[in-house]
């Protein structure tokens, strides 16, 4: 009897623990999709999936030349910097309708096609990259950011894995494989104020942006080339394009 | 007689956005200022019909501009937008009454404001 107790406790502890971890991962969620997503997210039960596999476009933004102004600036200098531009960033991402899976030291990874399919998810990421860049020129032009501060940008479309990664302790939802692994390599090979796309995502976007060829490149890590293109410019007003995307 | 908006926000797509949204509405005349600071000084110049404005503005907190708008005696209708409109719903200023959670959902924000202003699209 005994023992059938002490096994009723830790049941009971079992279940009260899962449902502290689905709370906590709801309020996790929380800051990474903007309500529309995640309310998309707890219908569709993406949160409670072991892994699922589908089509998405990725986009990474990084600063060039980071750590070469940061080792000028004292270390709360370095966060209010960093965390003004990704206010900003963050702030156009969520309105796009893009799924924020992380930072990682100055740069964003960011996703769109799922939960939420648009018209073109691909044509929506560039249009957010653009708006990026030219929310990081008029900054510096409002005296928000420095004059030397500049990013890159990387864009890929491909399958990924989507799923809840980590252990019982900590558990990311979050997107991996080769597509991600391009989208950051051609984030890494962008120059200042470039936006690099990789040859998927130019069959959705060279109707409505001007696009050019950058050549096939090796990135790292992997053996085969890479076609590359990039994006130069827009071929109409921005919001007429917006409206098409979404 | 053209209804005038002041929008407040520091992020400048967003404030892009926005306009481009409000085109639809007939005889609405914008001004857009990117600081609270900026935004006071013309809200000192002349009388706004709505002001739209973030809580967290480049400069300072939207608490902050409501307190330097009391020292001003400056009485202003206001539409909020704020990424945790839960948290200004405790408060009982009558300017925290009308809020927009962001990311903006564009058919809320078109009625609060013509709700706001008593007017209709075009």
């Amino acid at each position: 009897m005994i023992t059938r107790e002490i096994s009723a406790i830790l049941v009971k502890r079992r279940q009260i623990k899962q449902l502290m971890q689905i709370q906590k991962e709801g309020q996790f969620l929380a800051r990474y999709f903007s309500p529309n997503l995640l309310k998309k997210i707890k219908q569709g039960g993406i949160i409670d999936q072991e892994g699922i596999e589908e089509e998405i476009t990725v986009m990474f933004a990084d600063i060039r030349g980071f750590t070469t102004m940061s080792e000028k600036m004292g270390p709360r200098d370095v966060v209010n910097l960093l965390n003004r531009y990704f206010g900003h960033v963050v702030s156009i991402v969520l309105q796009n309708d893009g799924a924020i899976d992380k930072f990682i030291g100055d740069a964003i990874f960011v996703y769109w096609g799922v939960p939420i399919k648009h018209r073109n998810d691909t044509l929506l990421a560039a249009l957010t990259a653009i708006a990026v860049q030219d929310e990081v020129k008029s900054m510096k032009e409002n005296g928000m950011l420095p004059s030397e501060f500049n990013i890159g940008i990387g864009i890929n479309k491909g399958p990924a894995i989507l799923g809840n990664i980590g252990s019982e302790e900590r558990l990311e939802f979050t997107a991996i494989g080769d597509t991600i692994n391009t989208a950051s390599r051609l984030c890494g090979i962008a120059e200042k104020n470039e936006i690099l796309v990789a040859g998927p995502v130019y069959k959705d976007i060279f109707f409505d942006l001007e696009v050019s060829p950058y050549g096939k490149k090796i990135l790292t890590g992997k053996t085969q080339e890479v076609l590359v293109y990039r994006v130069d410019n827009l071929k109409a007003d921005f919001f007429e394009i917006y409206k098409k995307a979404f | 007689m053209s209804k005038k908006i002041l929008l407040l926000e520091s992020t400048f797509f967003i404030t892009k956005l926005i306009g481009e949204n409000l085109r639809q509405f007939k005889d609405i005349e914008l001004t857009v200022a990117f600081t609270g600071q900026k935004g006071l000084l013309l809200m000192q110049k002349e009388k706004i019909d709505l002001l739209i404005m973030n809580m967290s503005l480049f400069d300072m907190s939207g608490l902050e501009l409501f307190s330097k708008l009391d020292h001003g005696n400056i009485e202003q209708t206001v539409l909020v937008m704020s990424n945790d409109p839960d948290k200004l719903k405790t408060s009982d200023d009558p300017r925290l009454q009308n809020i927009i959670r962001l990311p903006i959902d564009f058919n809320s924000f078109n009625e609060k404001v013509k709700d706001l202003l008593k007017i209709t699209a075009a």
